[in-house]
């Protein structure tokens, strides 16, 4: 019989209520969960163990999120962070994420979308031997705008851009069962969810749109075959396309590659 | 075990179980003789098998199982017919409770259990059904027994007649038990009995103990009671003996809090007894006792009682409603909401006699208790909704919980909440009163509006209400990083935690007091107001005198020592030397626990202040919780603060650290909630968030001169003058959103943390409002209340430009032409003008308790006692007053021209120095006894700080060279001075730096904190921050928000994630 390993998780929040039904909603046999009131209590308690993953709260009285963000990865790189925010702004996702954070969660958020989040953060990585057999992974193409572990942007004209998943996300979902999308016109944010993903394991995730707009148009080809969005991230198994409303402030917000 | 018998056991525990789920919950059911389910007993017997079911019933299948074994093993070794043999003998006597009984009509109630039915094979079903019948019988006899023999056996004095009769009287009836059963039983019969018992005891011994014990407590209740009600007949005054009854449920001269569960059934008998007068107050003792039980028997009869009782029964309604409430009781909605269609007053028809009588209490608890019922309550929203203009606050604050609770509970069950709901919370939200908008704001949160209730929070200016609170949950964290650096950076710290009647300040105390964090019970000393060791030193730090003055001597004299408060409190001190940490725990009232607050501030011992602020309906949960008597519960509601917190000087003074938390409901942490965030480990540097961190001095300051201070005492004289008339206007504020911006260079400016630019405003004077709030006047004419947190402005225009002002609470005070005072308050959007001064006022100041100092170009001061409507003129000399202020002991210091004074107003001295050689400006208590004033070298026009010990008679004087005003001084905590020092910019601007004098062992050191002069006007200290106001970078009006690094970076990594 093969012993399944137990994976150490850290709840950081100054918020005792939030840090417990946080807690409530992930523990199992699989998740030892501990908790933490402070950065600096948390940066003590990784001291003593080593945790697979840190959930954190962004603003905190003293040390704030982000600062404890920054000092686990200096001090253990592979420590997997995902930051809790009442702010989803997309400074903040993009910050948090290229500081090195797995991912971010906004408030409010569901004990599913919470324990989605954990299962794809602590999903044994493609990147084993086996991956190492099978076919080259996708590049985003040059000229891409490109929300960090999340979304692309490719700009069509002046107005008009098209949005897809990036492989690194989908890496971390494995096989997808579901997609569901928003509906033509529907009105979007930047850093607002955009589609969510059902994986093998009937969680679903949220995916954060890189760009605001109205849709015009929805991949109808990728609801009819899943497949499309690991084949082809970065052509034919895009999601929508939208009519961009704010676009100088959006780009602002992303990468470019 | 065979498994044909294993088979039968488990059957009849099957019945037994579906028994037990069939019998009716919400009244008094029984099996009768016959084996069916009766209500309302009439005999011990029935009683016997009443409770007896009611008790297997709290434990179902595990009783089940026991007396399912029971009737197996009784049947297997003794056989049915023995059983029943017994059953018949002893059932020919059944033992009548007597008069008190429930005998209406419309109460009865008789059906055939269906659990006597269930078999798999009908024939053997039945004689399944008739053993269980039998065995119950006899068990319900040997508890009665057992029950009888208890109060034949109890201890009664000779001179105790009463106690005789009823022993007597169960002798009785037991030997006419043991005389039954001989009857029923032959010799050889007889001989079983013991070793049937031992079997009844061997599965069901405990709980025929424990049934046996309470029938036997309630007989000798029904005893007494039966024998009043025999005497009510015979008698000819019923006055003597309604007394002796109601003092059965109730104790003389106080609230019934706890009431023996023997009472239950004769609460329930005399509340629906036809033939006691309802005048006799024996029903409202009885709906009382009842409302104590919250047993949900009661339902029934109480839901009877609603539906016949007439409504002006009003204070026996109340209780009902409220058990009805309590209970959840989803059948008693109409019969509770029968009152809300009735008016608020009830009145008797034409021709006939009677009262009027208010039903608002009635309709409240009506309102309240279908909030509580929640789901099946939904029917009744639109007659809730009818409420929602009704001119009484309290009972739209009630009513808004309610709909909020039922508005919640059909969202829950339909995904939908009925428009009626939201239409009556909108209309709610227009009162005015806090209650009510709480409770309307919480309910809108309830159903899943929070951002529909921030926008509307955003455009209050009172700021300081409970949604802007911060959580308990949250911040008791913060209190617990504050209380963990306190206690290891002082050797004792002293924290009030204060807060309304019911807001959990105890509870939270209590959790607290056990030790926490390494630190033992022994090294804590709480102090509870309503605890009589805390009584006792309260009392006495308070002193007779004090108390005399305003408290009932019953409360103290048996207390207070004979000596003074000084030498109680240098002995308390002294006593309580190695106690690390002092808890006092009370709701603050004006001339008690405030007074007791303010002794521990004055005297500089008070570190923390922990304010537990809840809604309405928390504080209103709470009591019912922890008082459960309707009546307790009312009257503990009715104790809030006073004053309030933003009104205590200790508050307004912003110097010690204060945690004002919601504690409501959705908020509140548990006990071990509280143990977990204490005992954790403690965030760094901590110091630096809540107090103004530490600065890298730059220059050494010596005393250029140390001297002796030549004081000369003189007496005070004291002039009273007469309360002004007062006339009093309504005013309009506008309100702004600012944008503050980040430093984003903190190379060019460490310290700054934010600027926030005023399009509309060009502050000059700004004073400490309220927790991260400043209120102030600008250069054309305005008022503002600036808050931090939100970023928002309000503001009034005035006719005139206001050149001083100081805040009392949250009211501004501020001369207007030669002699006119004015108080304007912008949450009460109200201006009073106080006309009829004498002479100019120069400087003002406010003081404790609730007074203004004005300082007076013809020099004297006036204190105006805004509380007792008093002016008391003090004469202090001939020359203007520069500058005045006021210490927590209410000392005054001034200045004037070229001396400054200290009075000590209680001890009625008046202490003047003799004249400097320096012009002295701006002055502040420095610390006990100890004076700064900012002074001037006209001959030079050098500027600089001298500090004047009253107690020493010392004084040192410290020149700044480069300094050419000092624009504004204030004190920190710790003994810091910080101040505006204008210095000559190359291009003759003035250029304004912000100081900070740090006093050292052989002098002070001295720290800019900004690097680029600005137009600096006024400053005051916020906790860990400096703000600012004046003309900021391009000469714009701003505000600046200034701290040391550390806590400027901290608080920058964290602003730059937060958007505006």
């Amino acid at each position: 019989m093969v012993e399944r390993k137990t994976r150490k998780i850290l709840v950081v929040d100054d918020e005792i209520t939030v840090c417990k039904s946080i807690r409530q909603a992930i523990l199992s046999d699989e998740n030892e969960v501990d908790m933490a009131f402070s950065a600096e209590e948390a940066l003590s308690k990784d001291r003593e163990t080593a945790y697979d993953l840190v959930i954190t709260d962004l603003m905190m009285p003293g040390m704030s999120g982000l600062d404890l963000l920054s000092q686990l990865k200096a001090s253990r790189p592979e420590v997997k962070v995902v930051m809790i925010t009442g702010y989803p702004t997309i400074r903040t996702a993009v910050e948090s994420v290229k500081m090195g954070a797995f991912d971010y969660i906004p408030k409010p958020f569901t004990p599913a979308e919470l324990r989605a989040l954990v299962a794809r953060a602590l999903k044994p990585s493609e990147t084993g031997a086996a991956a190492e057999k099978a076919a080259p992974e996708p590049k985003i193409p040059a000229g891409y705008y490109y929300l960090l572990g999340h979304t692309w942007l490719k700009l069509e004209g002046e107005n008009t851009g098209v949005v897809g998943v990036m492989f690194d996300f989908l890496k971390t979902v494995g096989i997808v069962t579901l997609i569901e999308l928003p509906k033509v016109s529907d009105v979007i944010n930047q850093g607002e969810v955009c589609a969510k993903i059902t994986d093998a394991d009937r969680f679903t995730h949220r995916i954060w749109s890189p760009a605001s707009g109205r849709l015009i148009e929805i991949n109808s080809n990728l609801l009819a075959d899943f497949s499309l969005l690991r084949r082809s991230p970065y052509q034919e198994g895009f999601l929508f396309r939208l009519e961009l409303s704010r676009l100088e402030e959006d780009i602002k917000g992303l990468l470019q590659a | 075990m065979d498994p044909t018998k294993r088979a039968e056991e488990e059957k009849i525990s099957r019945i037994i179980v579906c028994l037990l789920q069939e019998m009716p919950a919400r009244a008094i059911f029984f099996l009768s003789q016959s084996g069916c389910w009766q209500k309302n007993p009439l005999t011990w017997r029935d009683m016997a098998v009443h409770e007896f079911l009611y008790r297997i019933r709290q434990d179902p299948e595990a009783q089940a199982r026991k007396f399912g074994r029971a009737v197996f093993t009784l049947n297997e070794e003794f056989g049915y017919e023995l059983l029943n043999k017994i059953r018949l003998g002893l059932s020919r006597e059944t033992f009548s409770l007597g008069r008190l009984v429930i005998s209406q009509e419309e109460l009865q109630a008789e059906f055939e259990p269906a659990a006597a039915n269930l078999s798999l094979e009908p024939e053997d079903g039945r004689f399944t059904w008739s053993l269980f019948l039998s065995v119950l019988e006899v068990v319900a006899q040997l508890i009665l027994y057992r029950a009888f023999r208890m109060n034949a056996a109890i201890s009664a004095a000779a001179w105790d007649s009463e106690a005789t009769r009823v022993k007597l009287h169960f002798q009785e009836e037991a030997s006419r038990w043991e005389s039954n059963l001989a009857q029923a039983l032959s010799e050889a019969e007889k001989s079983l009995w013991p070793s049937l018992v031992q079997k009844i005891e061997t599965s069901l011994g405990r709980i025929v103990a424990e049934t046996a014990s309470f029938l036997a407590e309630e007989q000798r209740f029904w005893a007494a009671l039966g024998h009043l009600l025999d005497r009510l007949r015979c008698s000819g005054g019923p006055d003597e003996i309604y007394s002796l009854i109601r003092e059965k449920f109730q104790p003389p001269g106080g609230i019934v809090s706890e009431m023996t569960a023997a009472g239950f059934y004769p609460a329930l008998c005399l509340l629906l007894d036809p033939r006691v007068d309802v005048y006799s107050g024996i029903q409202y003792a009885a709906a009382v006792a009842l409302s104590l039980f919250q047993d949900k028997r009661s339902c029934d009869y109480l839901v009877f009682c609603l539906e016949s009782f007439p409504v002006f029964w009003t204070k026996i309604r109340e209780n009902i409603i409220y058990t009805l409430g309590q209970l959840r009781d989803e059948q008693a909605v109409w019969a509770i909401a029968r009152i809300l269609q009735e008016p608020d007053y009830w009145q008797p028809g034409t021709g006939e006699e009677g009262h009027f009588f208010p039903l608002l209490e009635q309709k409240e608890e009506a309102i309240w208790a279908l909030g509580k019922i929640g789901w099946e309550a939904a029917r009744t929203i639109p007659l809730l909704s009818s409420y929602a203009e009704h001119p009484s606050a309290r009972l739209k604050a009630y009513l808004a919980w309610s709909l909020g609770e039922i508005g919640k509970a059909q969202k829950q069950r339909t995904g939908g909440v009925k428009a009626d709901v939201l239409i009556a919370l909108l209309k709610l939200l227009q009162e005015k009163n806090k209650e009510v908008f709480e409770e309307t704001t919480n309910a809108l949160n309830k159903l899943g509006l929070p951002d529909f209730i921030h926008s509307l929070y955003l455009y209050h200016v009172g700021a300081v209400s409970l949604l802007g609170l911060k959580p308990a949950a949250r911040g008791l964290n913060e209190l617990a990083a504050s209380l963990s650096f306190l206690l290891t950076a002082k050797r004792q710290t002293v924290m009030a935690v204060t807060g309304d009647s019911g807001t959990g300040k105890t509870y939270f105390c209590q959790v607290l007091a056990s030790g926490f964090s390494g630190i033992s019970q022994e090294e804590i000393l709480y102090l509870m107001r309503d605890s009589k060791d805390g009584r006792k030193v309260f009392n006495n730090l308070l002193g007779r005198n004090w108390l005399k003055k305003y408290i009932d001597p019953t409360y103290y004299e048996a207390d207070v020592e004979d000596q003074t408060c000084q030498s109680f409190w240098d002995r308390f001190i002294q006593e309580n030397r190695q106690k690390r940490l002092i808890i006092l725990d009370g709701c603050r009232d004006r001339h008690y626990f405030q007074r007791v607050v303010d002794l521990f501030y004055e005297r500089g011992e008070l570190d923390v202040v922990v304010n537990f602020r809840a809604n309405f309906s928390t504080r209103r949960l709470n009591l019912e919780a922890r008082e459960v008597a309707l009546e307790s519960v009312r009257l503990h509601l009715s104790f809030l603060e006073e004053p309030s917190l933003e009104n205590t000087y200790f508050y307004h003074e912003g110097k010690i650290i204060l945690y004002d938390l919601d504690n409501s409901v959705s908020s509140r942490l548990g006990q071990e909630e509280i143990r977990e965030l204490f005992s954790g480990r403690k965030i760094s540097r901590w110091e630096e968030f809540i107090y103004l961190g530490s600065f890298e001095p730059e220059e050494k300051v010596e005393a250029e001169f140390q001297e002796r201070l030549s004081l000369e005492e003189r007496p005070l004289s004291f002039e009273e003058d007469q309360w002004p008339e007062k006339r009093t206007l309504a005013i309009f504020y506008k309100e702004r959103l600012l944008k503050p911006g980040l430093n984003e260079d903190l190379g060019e400016e460490p310290h700054l943390l934010s600027t926030v630019f005023l399009p509309e405003l060009r502050p000059e004077k700004i004073g400490f409002y309220a927790q991260e709030q400043a209120a102030g006047t600008d250069e054309t004419g305005k008022i503002f209340i600036y808050t931090l947190n939100d970023n928002r402005l309000f503001f009034l225009s005035l006719p005139q430009r206001v050149q001083n002002f100081c805040l009392l609470g949250r009211t501004f005070f501020f001369p207007e032409g030669q002699t006119n005072l004015v108080a304007v308050s912008l949450e009460k959007e109200e201006m009073s003008k106080y006309s009829g001064g004498k002479s100019a006022i120069q400087a003002m100041a406010s003081m404790p308790s609730d007074q203004i100092l004005t300082a007076e170009s013809d020099g004297s001061v006036k204190l105006w006692n805004l509380e007792e409507k008093r002016i008391t003129t003090l004469r202090l000399g001939n020359d203007p007053l520069t500058s005045v202020a006021a210490d927590p002991m209410a000392r005054i210091c001034f200045v004037s021209a070229n001396r400054a004074g200290l009075v000590d107003s209680q001890e009625r001295i008046l202490l003047l120095t003799d004249p400097f050689a320096e012009e002295l400006l701006l002055a502040q208590f420095l610390s006990r006894g100890e004076i700064v004033a900012a002074v001037r070298k006209k001959e030079n026009n050098l500027w600089g700080i001298r500090i004047l010990n009253f107690h020493l008679k010392t004084t040192r004087l410290f020149l700044f060279r480069g300094v050419e005003a000092i624009r504004k001084m204030i004190v920190g905590r710790d003994g810091r001075i910080i101040f505006i020092g204008q210095e000559k910019n190359p291009d003759s601007s003035p250029g304004c730096f912000l100081y900070i004098l740090t006093p050292e062992n052989d002098g002070f050191s001295l720290t800019r904190i900004n690097k680029n002069p600005s137009d600096l006007r006024d400053v005051i200290l916020l906790g860990p921050k400096l703000l600012t106001c004046g003309l900021g970078p391009g000469d714009e009006p701003c505000f600046q928000v200034w701290g040391s690094k550390f806590f400027v970076q901290a608080e920058l990594s964290k602003l730059r994630i937060k958007p505006y």
